[in-house]
């Protein structure tokens, strides 16, 4: 393994998180806050990272070991470093407390320990949203956008860290590529603050719920989320902007580069859409009676299934008091989330579509065991590789859950509240049913529990195998 | 510069390895996933799966707005289909590769019909630059100036040598002939030796000078060789077809070996003079009895690259003076550079340097300098670049001495009206020469470029 460069480029993770750490440090100014605890969080960053970063490697060999390497060890040191301001400035007094509403944060899962997020201080507010925008797209691609990076094989990092079952690039160079992932980014939580302005926020929320919606995290700074804002034109921004950080940011792209129409073709986005429609009728229909109408139920249903879809996690209402029906309706979304190269987590509209149509296969392939026939998808035969590696995806990702519960059911709550929490957080969504639901929160957790959540958290947002990497021996190894 | 590249082979993957370096930006097709993938992973391109003879494969590879296209698939009709297409399309310039010997023969008017910037056959290229070495054996490599006399020859100096122990600046002394020494690599370090520097055998030395006087230097330093008379080729590959044929037309003796009776068949037809041998060339028997002992050169063409180095050398220890291995895996080339007797080359490497000085050549073209060619003198390193010096120049109205050159920068010659000369202190370039520049561990780009 290339030590030297898996450390020269954490070296500039941290200095990244130290120069993003200015934000929140300057909102703490503007609102007269003290702005030590940035202060004293940036200053061993910066030392820190400027150490690591004197590394030089030897050689450029970057390949996929050291890939996974950097990214699970980036993830690790920015979410301790993160914790940091909140213990300083007396908000979240408990380390493990800080580090889960960080890792929480910087994975957009958006789950929370606190029960009363309206008492944070204004400049940790801010850093606790503005997480979400800063893990939603990757810090390591935010590097590659902005910095030097020996560009050979900086895609084995890139990889990853973005989302999806694989990842294309978009134009011959990773570092442009970033940039123009970057920049669709950027230009769309632009446009979300702005709409929200229009709304009536003001900046301040506007901006910070626009971060959290890009990253599609799912803090609030009310404690009543959305909800609390209380206005139909804002939960309608939300959801629909929640819905477009859910696509596939090649589709932005294609219309970028003036191929809009093309992106129709796209069968992920159209079961993605589909899904959604489905879901939103159903949900509607049933729970029409009990909100007061079918418009009423429409604009709560769509709210909720965008939310829970996109693996945000805002709520207007709470589903939780919902029929049987829409909450497991929800539920099925969690799982799925939304689709590949989004922001979002989950397993993944494109895993999802491959996983039924493999289970098709099998039994067609049952009733004719000669027949040749490979799965399409996207207009291509996929890889008997990638099908594989679907599955085994699925198949981890279930098992995570389950051994994950047998933990939280230690802490003697019951079933509903155990599962949907542990799906909640693999799946980087945030809230779940029972004590976990909407209206509650995770700082009822052990110790043990609440480490365990945060491992999930990682897990999901990195796609599982970069940060089951850092625990195989068989990486570290010499050769 | 946008470059697509069609066929990520060994030709292509190199090509896009090397113009990658350059800071241009490639996108690669071919119809294999798994070449693109292992194209992906060790380089920063993009890969298109496609068959690039198809439209709508070229449209999704975005060939409307690249400045250059070059198709290098192993299928000639498949280039030439793939050129016209990325043309109609608004590529700016097509470069396609061709290896039939048909074409070759009419290269000049499917140029011109298909509207290609350039054709190249990399097994002529490679048969071209065997047959220069093969005419001055003492060199590990010769490159020569097309436009006029002027070659500039590597070479080991050997223990015998009475260039062995000699300080540079006595040089003159000793040799009368006036060469300028480029570059001197010794083990893995490359430098533009000064006039204290001392030679020593096992250097690989590049000179410049016309080819007479090279020649006449050579016979001075006691390493001078006739040129090879006798030549044994192992592996009857178009390569062996093309260099039979140029060794033909100056009356040198050719045996092909080739193991393949049908193939043997085929040399037949297309070799009239050449002994064609039947036989399993790894078979020293076969060897000797095809007249290795009488030989005074061999050149490996087979396509194992293990067979084409164990051959080599044991041809160079049964006493063949110039020996050539066809060698593709640079890692062996690596290796190979301190052991190996004498010369090696790679087709797929000669190829990728011609499209990279044609690329550079397009990509810096300016009011002061445009670059004619590019040479890779033995390694990646050491490049001799020709400019043609433009009228905006810094370089012009100063004599050498006054100008000062970076370090790793060498003027090695200039060319004025199709005759050429050394430099010295008091020469002075002026607009429409042509300047040749050695330099060592940096690129130049523009003429410029090379002042301090």
């Amino acid at each position: 393994m290339n030590y030297r460069i898996v450390s020269n480029i954490l070296g500039k993770v941290l200095l990244a998180e130290a120069i993003l750490l200015l934000l929140p440090m300057v909102a703490a100014l503007v609102y007269r806050e003290s702005p030590m605890p940035f202060l004293w969080t940036i200053l061993p960053l910066v030392a820190l990272g400027l150490g690591l970063n004197s590394v030089k490697p030897k050689s450029g060999d970057l390949f996929a070991r050291e890939g996974f390497v950097t990214v699970g060890l980036s993830w690790l040191l920015m979410s301790a470093f993160g914790a940091l301001p909140f213990v300083l400035s007396g908000d979240i007094p408990h380390y493990v407390d800080a580090l889960f509403e960080t890792v929480s944060g910087f994975t957009t899962t958006g789950a929370s320990i606190l029960s009363d997020v309206e008492a944070v201080s204004r400049g940790c507010t801010f850093w606790r949203l503005f997480t979400h925008w800063v893990g939603g797209m990757g810090v390591l691609v935010f590097i590659a956008a902005i910095l030097p990076v020996s560009g050979d094989h900086y895609i084995h990092v890139m990889r990853a860290e973005v989302p999806g079952p694989t990842v294309s690039k978009l134009v011959p160079r990773a570092r442009k590529t970033a940039r123009i992932l970057y920049l669709i980014y950027f230009g769309l939580t632009a446009l979300e603050t702005v709409f929200l302005l229009f709304g009536g926020m003001d900046f301040y929320d506007a901006f910070l719920h626009a971060c959290a919606t890009a990253g599609t995290g799912g803090f609030s700074t009310l404690g009543a989320s959305i909800g609390g804002f209380n206005s139909v034109y804002i939960e309608m921004v939300i959801a629909t902007f929640m819905l477009l950080f859910g696509c596939n940011f090649n589709l932005f792209y294609l219309i970028l580069i003036g191929q809009g129409l093309t992106i129709f073709k796209s069968e992920e986005l159209r079961v993605y859409l589909a899904i959604i429609g489905a879901a939103v009728l159903a949900i509607a229909l049933n729970i029409m009676h009990s909100v007061g109408g079918f418009a009423e139920g429409l604009r709560y249903a769509y709210f909720q299934v965008t939310t829970i879809i996109s693996t945000t996690g805002f709520s207007t209402a709470d589903f939780d008091q919902w029929p049987e029906l829409s909450r497991w309706i929800l539920v099925l979304l969690m799982f799925m989330g939304a689709c590949a190269g989004s922001t979002a987590g989950g397993l993944k509209v494109s895993r999802v579509i491959i996983l039924f149509k493999s289970y098709l296969y099998e039994l067609k392939q049952l009733i004719l065991p000669t027949r040749v026939k490979r799965i399409w998808f996207e207009n291509k035969a996929v890889s008997d590789q990638t099908v594989r590696s679907v599955l085994v995806y699925f198949e981890v990702y279930l098992t995570i859950i389950g051994l994950s519960v047998l933990v939280l059911t230690l802490d003697g709550h019951d079933l509903a509240t155990n599962f949907t929490a542990s799906l909640a957080c693999i799946s980087n969504i945030g809230p779940g049913l029972n004590a976990v639901g909407p209206m509650g929160n995770y700082g009822f957790f052990s110790v043990l529990s609440k480490l365990v959540l945060i491992f999930e958290m990682l897990l999901g947002r990195l796609e599982i195998f970069p940060v089951l990497f850092l625990f195989a021996p068989s990486v570290w190894r010499r050769h | 510069m946008k470059i697509v590249i069609a066929g990520a082979g060994k030709v292509g993957f190199t090509m896009a390895m090397r113009l990658c370096r350059e800071k241009h930006d490639i996108t690669l097709i071919d119809t294999k996933r798994e070449a693109l993938e292992a194209a992906s992973n060790a380089m920063d391109v993009l890969g298109i799966c496609g068959s690039c003879a198809a439209p709508s494969v070229l449209r999704e590879a975005e060939v409307g707005t690249a400045d250059v296209f070059i198709s290098a698939t192993g299928n000639d009709e498949a280039n030439l289909v793939a050129c016209q297409f990325a043309r109609k399309l608004g590529s700016r310039h097509t470069i396609a590769r061709l290896r039939n010997q048909e074409y070759l023969e009419s290269v000049e008017s499917l140029r011109e019909i298909m509207e290609l910037s350039l054709a190249i056959n990399p097994d002529y290229v490679t048969a071209e630059e065997i047959s220069r070495v093969l005419q001055f054996p003492a060199a590990t490599k010769v490159d020569a100036f097309p436009d006029c006399e002027l070659e500039i020859v590597t070479f080991r100096i050997p223990e015998t040598s009475r260039l062995n122990g000699v300080t540079l600046s006595k040089l003159p002394n000793l040799i009368s002939q006036k060469v300028l020494v480029c570059a001197v690599r010794r083990g893995d370090s490359v430098s533009i030796p000064d006039g204290n520097y001392k030679l020593q055998a096992g250097d690989f030395v590049s000179v410049t000078a016309p080819p007479k006087v090279l020649r006449r230097f050579f016979i001075a330093a006691g390493s001078y060789q006739k040129p090879v008379k006798n030549v044994i080729i192992l592996g009857g590959s178009r390569i062996a077809v093309y260099l039979a044929q140029l060794l033909d037309s100056t009356n040198v003796k050719v045996t092909v070996i080739e193991n393949n009776n049908a193939r043997c068949q085929e040399l037949a037809e297309l070799l009239e003079q050449a002994d064609v041998i039947c036989a399993d060339g790894t078979d020293t028997t076969v060897l000797a009895q095809s007249g290795l002992h009488d030989a005074d050169g061999f050149v490996a063409l087979t396509n194992m690259d293990e067979e084409n180095i164990i051959l080599s050398m044991y041809a160079d220890k049964t006493g063949v003076e110039k020996v050539v291995a066809k060698i593709n895996n640079d890692k062996f080339i690596d290796l190979l550079h301190d052991v190996f007797p004498d010369t090696t080359l790679a087709p797929k490497n000669l190829v990728a340097e011609r499209i990279e000085g044609y690329v550079r050549g397009l990509a810096h073209a300016s009011e002061e300098s445009t670059i004619e060619a590019l040479y890779f003198l033995g390694d990646h390193d050491v490049t001799a670049t020709e400019f043609l010096v433009g009228e905006a120049s810094a370089c012009i109205g100063k004599t050498l001495a006054e100008m000062r050159l970076k370090p790793g920068v060498l003027l090695a010659a200039v060319i004025r009206g199709g005759s050429s000369f050394l430099p010295d202190g008091r020469t002075m370039l002026a607009p429409g020469d042509k300047a040749v520049v050695v330099t060592v561990g940096r690129s130049v780009f523009k003429l410029d470029d090379i002042l301090a």
